[in-house]
């Protein structure tokens, strides 16, 4: 029971670190909590399912290529219609924040009016597959999922290190406005990390529905403050913090809801967060802030 | 920039003002009508229910039933069976929000024009109870059809009506069924943690106990819950021969879903709430053996189903095939609302006052779900039946209601309903 | 005299003196609306003096109207005590768990503050959702009586509203004396510039425990008032929802400005049952909502914001012939 317990939580904690990298990218660079980005875990989950079942019929590759772009793009749309027009006028984070939770409600009711509020089939990968891990039954899915998530870790770790827009997305995390007067186009660079935490939702959004095998319109709610939580408990701002918050939160999550109930786990969960706060208040991996005068 | 602003404060103080001057006219509502119709002799009912949220699709199905209904006294030639006397119905969005309930609940029995004749709605009974305060003081009619918390009747003194057998008598049935008819020792039990489901939980619990049972398991889970692999690795462990959920549709096909991916093999079944045909089709061949609880006339052929079926097939022709050619269990109830309001209006009930002391008399009415009988305090009787979903001989999978049983097995006696 | 004559405190008698009237001209959907207008206003001031003046951005400020809600409820469920008493309870517990949520302040600052409020505001709803004995947990409540005032109980709506009309009035007034009390100074220091605040000898932990506690109490009597208006309280009612939709009035309304978060109450509670008027909106009322919000952030991401209050402020001084102060938001 305890290794199912461990499977479980790993192939969940996968979801919430993804999403937790596409908070933790924009808080790093702009200091906004980006209400939209659960929401964009849902459109794109509804853009997918619409797109299987209506375009290309039956190949889950091209609909998953195709869904990312249009993650991409919705990322960048939002970043350039609400959250530019505040930024440039030198606006405080608050502003920005209430809009992002404008674009949250839009493209919720949006999603709801189009796609209903029934639950419906999604497309899963090799179902029925199985594998025994001494004794805790895994299914085909859950080790894709597994797998997504190392790839795209070990992927966003070159990004952010090596490519040079990564290295960019990074100085701008330092010094936006020293980017600024070095000439770097910052607005195209802001919007490219909007696009890039959008498609980062979109794999978890899509993952998880395939985990479920079914896609409702409450599929994103649970998912958007755990994966802010994870985010913090982490570090703010640190790439493995967040993943290392998300695998924490599901595992604890999993082990409490399993061994005594589901309402304790919630409790236990926002419970290790506000004590590992207080004991380090950078989170796991966050780097003490300096203060400047 | 400043006239802009200005502009928006004018803007604003306009939509302060037109706002509020919402349908409603001045004070109001005091004047002693004869009839409810307004100068077109045309009757108005409100009907609140959560339109948008993750409730959306109850209130579809319950709005189809009404407007069915509707068409049905239209081709009467509406109330007085010559072309005069329409029904409109207006509906409200509550968003399943019970503030948004209440302030529409106050809208509804305030307003002149149109004066409402009673409201339907709404759909769960966290939103029809600060609602019912406010009906019951205005001495409106609240027709809840789908409330089935026992106490709500109690609350809304003699204005509420509820279409919905009550909780305790429901899941009694449930467990007589599961214990004493199925034979079923060994139960797990999954419920909401909403006020329907710790209900649910506590009669199911008191009967099985007094049949001789003790569950081996109940597990709650929280709203908008995803992932129930946990607690079902759990429940795995006690080795249950039956799992009972009191969940929502949505909720079965994902357990049930993830039930298979932990390798949880045993019987299941559900409560009245989730037998529907979004839980067959959504779950495929997984339904397989599911059981349900459900309340339909014994007889297919019955002419009311028929009149009902035909105009289903005609309006939400779509709808029908979509949901493996059956009409929606939600559907049917806003159907039976609709029947059972024309009814009361057609024999007198004109007025608020006439038409709830009309609707409190009725007795065996043919429903499409069988009859109905408002017994005192208003309480609901029907029949329940079991219900499960077998392959038919053509293959296809179908919800089949074991009508049989109750010739020989007296489940209300069973449940100590009696 | 003059110190109080400036343009926000004359918008402000204008929007009491303009509810004062309305329950003349309103019917009783009207007075419902405007009465949730109330408890928006003062829910929002409370929430405007941690964010506005405290510059702490709150997620979890339901927590405290769901404190206050829960305890009256309680309290008449279980005692079957009138809100005179209750309401003395209401202060002190929701006090104290505004002094609770304070205590990781000491350590905890800026940004992880929001996070601390969203958990806290998690785990009180899920302790009021499983605490069965005292709140009936998911049960709800039921039957709560309307406010009963030393054996004297309201018949109707419209002295609810008026007795919730007087809260409003208190909470703006003590308000407008905190912020220009030297805590209000303290705490704007220590907004803009805690380290220079520290150095000039502010106790940052004091004042920060002091205005969690101020704040909290003024949720919670906006929470308390709620549920006997409700007559029903559970806690799916209580959701973050509610506290987004505070901060988009605190926001719309403007930061550290009261008069302000008058307006954004009026203006966001009746918007959506404004756009109700309208039927082919009928299933994407929400959706109109958002745009609202977007645009109104867009253009000068507050309504009466800082252009609008000059060209105000420049219409009285014509008006007067006065020099009026311009106060800095």
């Amino acid at each position: 029971m305890l290794l199912q317990i461990l499977v479980n939580g790993i192939s969940l904690g996968s979801i919430y670190a993804l999403t937790a990298i596409g908070y933790s990218l924009i808080y790093s660079i702009l200091q906004l909590i980006n209400m939209s980005n659960a929401a964009v875990f849902l459109t794109s989950a509804v853009i997918f399912y619409a797109l299987y079942t209506s375009l290309t019929g039956s190949s889950v590759l091209l609909t998953f290529i195709l869904t990312l772009m249009a993650a991409g793009a919705i990322g960048y749309v939002i970043e350039v219609i609400a959250i530019r027009p505040i930024r440039e006028k030198g606006d405080s984070n608050t502003y920005a924040l209430i809009s992002s939770i404008g674009v949250k409600t839009i493209l919720e009711q949006i999603c709801q009016g189009t796609f209903g509020s029934e639950i419906k089939q999604f497309p899963t990968l090799l179902d029925g597959k199985y594998i025994d891990l001494f004794g805790a039954r895994t299914s085909a899915i859950q080790i894709i999922i597994i797998c997504t998530t190392l790839l795209i870790l070990f992927f966003m770790n070159w990004f952010t290190q090596k490519n040079r827009v990564g290295r960019g997305l990074r100085a701008l995390s330092q010094n936006l406005k020293a980017c600024h007067l070095m000439g770097m186009p910052v607005n195209t660079l802001i919007g490219v990390s909007f696009a890039v935490g959008s498609m980062l939702a979109a794999v978890s959004g899509v993952a998880y529905c395939m985990y479920l095998k079914s896609i409702s319109i409450s599929v994103g709610s649970a998912i958007g403050n755990k994966a802010f939580a994870a985010t913090v408990l982490g570090g703010i701002g640190e790439l493995k913090g967040a993943v290392v918050g998300g695998y924490i939160l599901a595992i604890a999550e999993n082990l409490v809801s399993g061994y005594w109930s589901m309402s304790a786990s919630n409790f236990i969960s926002f419970g290790i967060l506000i004590l590992v706060l207080i004991i380090k208040p950078t989170g796991i991996f966050g780097k003490k802030e300096q203060k400047k005068v | 920039m400043k006239k802009l602003f200005s502009l928006l404060l004018i803007l604003m103080m306009v939509f302060t003002i037109a706002g509020c001057s919402g349908n409603g006219g001045n004070g109001g509502g005091e004047e002693t009508v004869e009839t409810a119709a307004d100068e077109n002799g045309d009757y108005h009912i409100a009907v609140s229910l959560p339109f948008t949220g993750t409730n959306a699709s109850y209130a579809e199905y319950i709005q189809m039933g009404l407007e069915i209904g509707l068409k049905k006294l239209e081709n009467e030639g509406w109330i007085n069976g010559d072309g005069t006397g329409k029904i409109i119905l207006d509906y409200y969005d509550d968003k399943n929000d019970a503030t948004e309930g209440a302030t529409i609940a106050e809208k509804i029995v305030a307003s002149t024009d149109p004066y409402y004749l009673l409201e339907i709605g709404s759909f769960a009974s966290g939103v029809s109870y600060p609602c019912a305060t406010i009906y019951r003081d205005a001495e409106v009619v609240q027709y809840a059809l789908t409330c089935s918390k026992s106490d709500f009747l109690p609350t809304s003194g003699d204005w509420g009506f509820s279409l919905s057998v009550t909780q305790d008598t429901a899941a009694a049935r449930v467990a007589a069924y599961d214990i004493e008819y199925l034979g079923y020792k060994n139960i797990a039990l999954i419920y909401s943690s909403d006020s329907w489901g710790l209900e649910t939980c506590k009669y199911y619990t008191e009967t099985a106990e007094k049949l001789g049972v003790t569950l081996l398991a109940s597990e709650k889970y929280e709203d908008g819950q995803q992932d129930f692999a946990s607690i079902l690795t759990k429940i795995k462990e006690t080795n249950p021969e039956l799992v009972m959920c009191f969940c929502a549709e949505n909720d079965i096909v994902l357990i049930r879903q993830q039930a298979e991916t932990i390798g949880l093999d045993c019987q299941w079944q559900v409560s009245s709430k989730s037998r529907t045909s979004n839980v067959l089709q959504n779950l495929g061949d997984l339904g397989e053996g599911l059981y349900g609880v459900y309340a339909r006339t014994k007889d297919l052929t019955d002419p009311v189903y028929i009149e009902y079926e035909n105009l289903y097939k005609e309006m939400y022709a779509a709808k029908f095939a979509e949901d493996n050619n059956t009409t929606q269990k939600y559907a049917d109830q806003g159907y039976n609302c609709m029947l059972t309001v024309i009814w009361a209006m057609q024999n007198g009930g004109l007025t608020r006052q006439s038409f709830r002391d009309q609707l409190a008399t009725l007795k065996d009415f043919p429903g499409v779900q069988g009859a109905i009988t408002f017994a005192t305090g208003r309480r609901v009787l029907q029949t329940q039946y079991l219900s499960q979903i077998v392959r038919n001989d053509a293959g296809e999978l179908k919800w089949v209601n074991y009508e049989d049983i109750l010739d020989t097995f007296d489940v209300d006696a069973v449940a100590g309903l009696k | 005299m003059k110190k109080y004559l400036n343009s926000k405190n004359i918008l402000f008698v204008l929007i009491i003196a303009g509810m004062a009237v309305a329950p003349f001209i309103t019917d009783a959907y009207q007075l419902r609306v405007l009465i949730s207008c109330e408890l928006n206003m003062i829910f929002a001031m409370s929430l405007n003096l941690l964010m506005g003046i405290g510059g702490t951005v709150s997620f979890g400020h339901v927590a405290f109207y769901e404190i206050g809600a829960y305890t009256t409820a309680s309290l008449w469920y279980h005692f079957g005590w009138d809100y005179s008493t209750n309401f003395i309870f209401v202060i002190l517990i929701t006090g104290l768990a505004g002094l609770l949520l304070a205590l990781p302040m000491s350590r905890i600052t800026g940004r992880y503050v929001t996070i601390i409020t969203l958990s806290f505001a998690e785990i009180v709803s899920l302790i009021i959702k499983n605490w069965d004995p005292v709140t009936l947990g998911q049960m709800g409540i039921v039957g709560i009586p309307s406010i009963t005032l030393f054996g004297m109980r309201f018949k109707n709506k419209i002295q609810f509203f008026y007795f919730a009309l007087i809260f409003v009035i208190v909470t703006y007034i003590l308000m407008y004396w905190l912020v220009n009390s030297k805590l209000g100074r303290n705490l704007q220091a220590m907004r803009d510039d805690s380290i220079a605040a520290e150095a000039m000898g502010i106790k940052l932990f004091p004042n920060k425990v002091i205005v969690f506690t101020i704040s909290a109490i003024f949720a919670g009597i906006a929470g308390s008032l709620y549920a006997h208006l409700m007559t029903y309280v559970e806690p799916a009612t209580f959701n973050a929802n509610l506290s987004f939709n505070c901060i988009s009035i605190v926001v719309v309304g403007g930061l550290g400005n009261f008069t302000g978060t008058l307006i954004g109450a009026l203006f966001l509670t009746i918007l959506p049952e404004y756009l109700r008027k309208f039927e082919f909106l009928f299933k994407y009322r929400m959706i109109a909502y958002g745009m609202v919000l977007v645009i109104v952030m867009w253009l000068n991401h507050s309504i009466p914001g800082l252009k609008l209050k000059q060209s105000i402020t420049g219409f009285f001084r014509k008006l007067l012939h006065k020099e009026t102060a311009v106060e800095e938001v």
